[in-house]
């Protein structure tokens, strides 16, 4: 085998010097000229996020229009039109133009009533239109002690109580028979396979939604991260289970309780984020009902932690020790996640946690199906019905407590 | 409404002066800035059905666009009337070659591209109609919307050489009565880029008409621009319109109006609405002055494409309107005024549809600033809204 020398670091760089002559002589050259016609600006404005305030001692009520330039020119906001009326507005930056991939604030005075639609319309200098609809006019939260508190409680409700809840199930897996245990852990999987592919539609949901810049190839990213992390997650058990042995008997079980917390919370993130997001853009309201299926469904999420662990033996005060570890990594993501989606960042965040969320549900689910195989004699006994049962439970179960949402 | 006020005005009558107290501020400004802020006071309980809180405080800013249009082609537009140019030798020659009697008016009009500023900001790619030369003055012929305003009486020949410089195949279309060669609208008769085309006709009726383009699709055609005014004065045997008062710069106050829209996206519908082209132009410092009591007289002429309607309508006072401009109103003494109401429109409010047009006559009793606009709110708040500033 040769050498990585010198002579082969400069011989790899020359494409790279020629990449760099050919671009400067496409710069150069323009290729407008060649096609011997002007091609019009392609204007490309995406809407990113729609802050409704109401008057206070400082503030009319207004509306704040996060956009971002997702084309290839340079565009020039001229106007702004409410429910098709010019009306006045402010923006930075000031010169109202926005190269590629910037982002810029478009300030509104408008007295908008509660509950009404909104069509925020911008026209750019070559009267290209892009249009927005509020459906429904909502005061966006303020970023107050009471915003996060509020989140937090809501949090602390639809996301760490359930799942503590679904762990209270651990002493009465303990006296499972293996044919029981095994319905169980189908029944998990059924669960998770639910909720990977319910993070996946959501997913593409977002990324096919009108609020993320194109360019940024929203779905795309979405399956790249979704396979990477799983990839990645992967590798951390594989070398977590060759590093610790021997003692695998024991600890592999916790581990993947704890690899199913952790995917489930990074799940939780994302739907966390989803939750203060819309909240933010009044696209819902969080009545009971709400609140009730979403910690009903949860609830389901902690006996898919717990169910790996049925034959781990722990001391009581362990025991309770990662019990509430486990609830408090797979539920206080939904809190984050409300937080950030109070911030409304960009729905590319969103999109970004989904995908983490959706590749650790995979990998869990990889994880489990392996473990049960492992430790089965002869794997083809396990396609019996009760399995099966145990999965379409856990589907089924889902699909129920979803209705709820 | 602030929009209206900020770019156009010195001074900002809305802005919270130093003491903090922005209403009282506002009361000390006089004229323009008052009227204007309490119609923008008016707009804004339109919407103030939020809360008690908004009661009590004076929106700081409203509707209208953003900025200022650059260019002021609008007010002179508005007050420009062309009586065309000497009649050239080669038009004579071309007159006496086809047998037609001796042109009494003659007019070059070229058709051209060009980009208009539509609103603040806005710029939209017009097909526009230029005059090559009025009287013995050279115009800089660069075309603009509407086209130049041609003005005759009734009887004299007209004689036009169009000249198509634009990318598309254009005519010239005059409502009045004229042969079938001249009508300008059928496929043969479309003038190609870089061709010329000559229209010959008596104008008549008396009356205040159109021109536009009516090539196809006349709907594109029209609504990039492609339009103007042409009014007929009356033979003197038939009467004399009522001379127009004239302003405190001892202008003539008859004003040609044409309601027009422009579909920026090309969708169908329009995004911006105006009298005569720039969206909000006739507001703040660029409201149109006339003097208390002075006849005004406004041609009034609808071209909006893709609606079936535009109106006029103003505040605070009632006008005459003379449909079409087929019929002579004289202004006297209040009993023939009485009389004038049982033969004439005598409303604040008119409606034409696209193409139709009224001579409107009015005068104002009193000063300060007066609103005019479609009264379709969505037009008026898409750009057709202006001002008459009435003084002493």
């Amino acid at each position: 085998m040769k050498k990585f020398g010198l002579s082969t670091l400069v011989l790899a760089v020359i494409p790279f010097i020629l990449l760099g002559a050919f671009v400067s002589f496409l710069l150069f050259q323009d290729l407008r000229n060649v096609a011997g016609t002007e091609f019009p600006p392609v204007e490309e404005i995406v809407f990113e996020r729609i802050v409704i305030q109401s008057e206070s001692e400082t503030q009319h009520h207004l509306f704040l229009v996060d956009i971002r330039n997702d084309g290839p020119d340079p565009v020039t906001i001229a106007q702004v039109q409410v429910d098709e009326a010019y009306w006045y507005f402010t923006m930075t930056p000031e010169d109202k133009v926005l190269g590629r991939l910037q982002s810029g604030t478009i300030e509104i005075p408008y007295h908008w009533t509660e509950g009404d639609a909104y069509n925020i319309t911008l026209l750019t200098a070559s009267g290209v239109t892009f249009s927005h609809e509020i459906s429904v006019a909502v005061e966006s939260p303020p970023m107050s002690v009471q915003y996060f508190s509020f989140f937090a409680l809501l949090g602390f409700y639809v996301g760490i109580v359930p799942i503590m809840i679904g762990l209270a199930w651990y002493p009465s897996l303990r006296r499972l028979t293996v044919s029981s245990w095994n319905f169980i852990l189908f029944l998990t999987v059924g669960l998770l396979v639910f909720l990977g592919v319910e993070t996946v539609v959501e997913g593409i949901e977002m990324s096919g939604g009108e609020m993320v810049a194109e360019t940024f190839h929203p779905a795309v990213l979405f399956f790249i991260i979704l396979v990477s992390t799983f990839l990645l997650l992967q590798v951390f058990t594989e070398r977590g289970r060759i590093s610790s042995g021997a003692r695998s008997e024991s600890g592999g079980g916790l581990t993947l309780a704890y690899m199913v917390a952790l995917g489930i919370g990074l799940h939780n993130l994302g739907e966390g984020l989803a939750i203060g997001t819309a909240y933010n853009t009044g696209e819902i309201s969080l009545g009971a009902t709400l609140v009730i299926g979403f910690a009903l469904h949860n609830t389901t999420e902690g006996l898919a932690i717990i169910s790996p662990l049925a034959r781990q033996s722990f001391n009581f005060k362990q025991l309770v020790k990662h019990l509430i570890l486990l609830g408090v990594v797979a539920g206080a993501p939904t809190i984050v996640g409300a937080w950030l989606g109070g911030f409304a960042p960009s729905l590319l965040w969103g999109i970004i946690f989904m995908a983490i969320g959706a590749g650790a549900i995979f990998q869990v689910v990889y994880s489990i199906t392996a473990q049960i195989f492992s430790r089965t004699e002869n794997p083809i006994n396990l396609f019996n019905f009760t399995n099966f049962a145990g999965l379409m439970l856990g589907f089924g179960v889902m699909f129920g407590t979803a209705l709820l949402v | 409404m602030k929009s209206f006020l900020k770019p156009n005005s010195q001074i900002d009558p809305v802005k919270p002066s130093s003491d903090g107290n922005s209403r009282r501020h506002f009361m000390r400004i006089f004229g323009s800035s008052l009227v204007l802020g309490v119609s923008g006071l008016a707009f804004s309980n339109v919407h103030a059905d939020h809360g008690a809180s908004s009661n009590n405080s004076i929106p700081k800013k409203l509707m209208g666009a953003v900025g200022r249009v650059k260019g002021d082609y609008p007010e002179s537009f508005l007050r420009s009337f062309y009586n065309g140019q000497p009649v050239p030798a080669d038009a004579l020659r071309k007159a006496q070659s086809e047998g037609w009697p001796k042109p009494d008016v003659f007019y070059e009009i070229h058709a051209l591209d060009r980009d208009i500023e539509i609103a603040p900001g806005i710029t939209f790619p017009g097909w526009t109609f230029g005059l090559k030369r009025d009287g013995d003055r050279e115009l800089p012929l660069q075309g603009n919307i509407p086209g130049p305003t041609l003005r005759c009486r009734e009887g004299q020949e007209i004689l036009i050489k169009f000249v198509n410089q634009g990318s598309h195949p254009h005519t010239i279309h005059f409502h009045g009565v004229h042969r079938y060669e001249f009508d300008g609208a059928m496929p043969e008769q479309f003038v190609s880029p870089g061709q010329e085309f000559w229209y010959r006709f008596r104008a008549e009726p008396y009356g205040l008409h159109l021109y536009h383009c009516h090539s196809s699709p006349l709907k594109r055609h029209i609504h990039k621009g492609l339009y103007g005014v042409f009014i007929v004065d009356p033979d003197p045997r038939w009467g004399t319109r009522t001379p127009a008062g004239k302003d405190s710069k001892g202008r003539i106050q008859e004003y040609v109006m044409m309601m027009n829209g422009f579909d920026t996206n090309f969708d169908g519908d329009n995004e911006v609405y105006s009298v005569n082209t720039a969206a909000f132009y006739y507001t703040g410092d660029r409201a149109i002055k006339v003097k208390k009591n002075e006849l005004v007289r406004i041609y009034l002429v609808n071209i909006t494409e893709f609606d079936p309607v535009n109106s006029f309508h103003v505040h605070a006072n009632f006008f005459y309107a003379i449909r079409t401009g087929t019929r002579i109103m004289t202004w006297g003494n209040e009993a023939h005024m009485e009389k004038n109401k049982h033969q004439f429109e005598f409303t604040d409010t008119v409606m034409l549809c696209q193409g139709e047009r009224t001579i409107i006559e009015m005068k104002f009793p009193h000063e300060g600033m007066y609103m005019f606009h479609a009264h379709q709110s969505e037009f008026a708040e898409l750009g057709w809204m202006a001002f008459f500033m009435v003084e002493a």
